[in-house]
């Protein structure tokens, strides 16, 4: 019983707290990735698919300085992989590497959140996740028990919250040289 | 609240969103949720050069130090409702 309560804590807190870490504000929130990257103004030619010219212009646009960092430390968060999985060079071989139940795509470990947005105009990030810090609060994290809650107490029953006390930003010290960029599909 | 229950919940929160799993992104757990102050160094300042003898060195440019501010906010989960008797054996 244990495990099936906390697996629907870790749901709700991978909804509610991911939507922050994607678009978060970062003053009444924590800063969204998407929020503090910086805008690559590279806007896909189509909604329907991504060419392989786009993902590498993309790629390029993040500085050097963060694209050294080792695969499992740089990341893209997006929405669109069933257009990226597409994406094949002159060759006709796929861009998007499998291995290991990992993707990768340009050498860089592919992530996929459920929070980015979907659709057209839909947002996708390139970006150095080591300069991305989460600081979590260990003991913030805990579970209330609410014993008298009407309509729930009668029933012998109680309600369970659980709690956790998080912030995240982006370290960006330049804005020239931004540790994350992202790129939007077409409208 | 015993530790493993904290590192499943890190985990499972991890698994389905890639920017809460500490082999993705810098992780930091502390004790409470006081303010806490993260510096960064501009990359794009760092240089070096070569230096000689009886050569007038002069200071180079200093990179911009930069800090970032951590809060913590508060998030609740929505409540499960159980039976007194399970409440008893979770909590």
């Amino acid at each position: 019983m244990s495990s099936i309560i906390t697996e629907a804590y870790e749901v709700g807190f991978s909804q509610g707290i991911g939507a922050d870490l994607i678009s978060g504000n970062g003053t009444t929130a924590p800063q969204g990735l998407l929020t503090a990257a910086t805008d690559s103004t590279i806007v896909t030619a189509s909604n329907t698919a991504i060419l392989s010219d786009e993902i590498e212009s993309i790629y390029f646009k993040l500085p050097k300085i963060h694209r050294k960092q080792p695969q499992d430390r740089l990341g893209y968060v997006r929405w669109c992989l069933p257009l990226i999985r597409k994406a094949k060079d002159t060759a006709n071989r796929p861009l998007l590497n499998v291995a290991n139940d990992t993707e990768t795509l340009m050498g860089k470990k592919v992530l996929v959140s459920p929070s980015m947005s979907s659709g057209p105009s839909a947002k996708f990030v390139f970006a150095n996740l080591s300069q991305y810090v989460v600081r979590v609060a260990t003991d913030s994290v805990r579970v209330q028990v609410a014993n008298q809650v009407p309509g729930y107490a009668e029933q012998g029953t109680s309600l369970l919250y659980s709690f956790m006390r998080i912030d995240a930003k982006l370290i960006a010290p330049a804005a020239s040289v931004s540790p994350a960029v992202f790129a939007t599909l077409h409208a | 609240m015993p530790a493993e229950f904290q590192e499943e919940l890190f985990r499972g929160v991890g698994l389905i969103e890639p920017l809460f799993d500490e082999n993705n992104v810098r992780f930091i757990r502390t004790k409470t949720g006081r303010q806490l102050t993260a510096p960064g160094i501009d990359l794009s300042a760092m240089t070096a050069s070569i230096i000689n003898q009886n050569t007038d060195t002069p200071p180079s440019i200093n990179p911009v130090f930069s800090s970032k501010t951590f809060g913590a906010y508060t998030y609740k989960t929505s409540p499960v409702a159980v039976s007194f008797e399970t409440v008893s054996g979770f909590v």
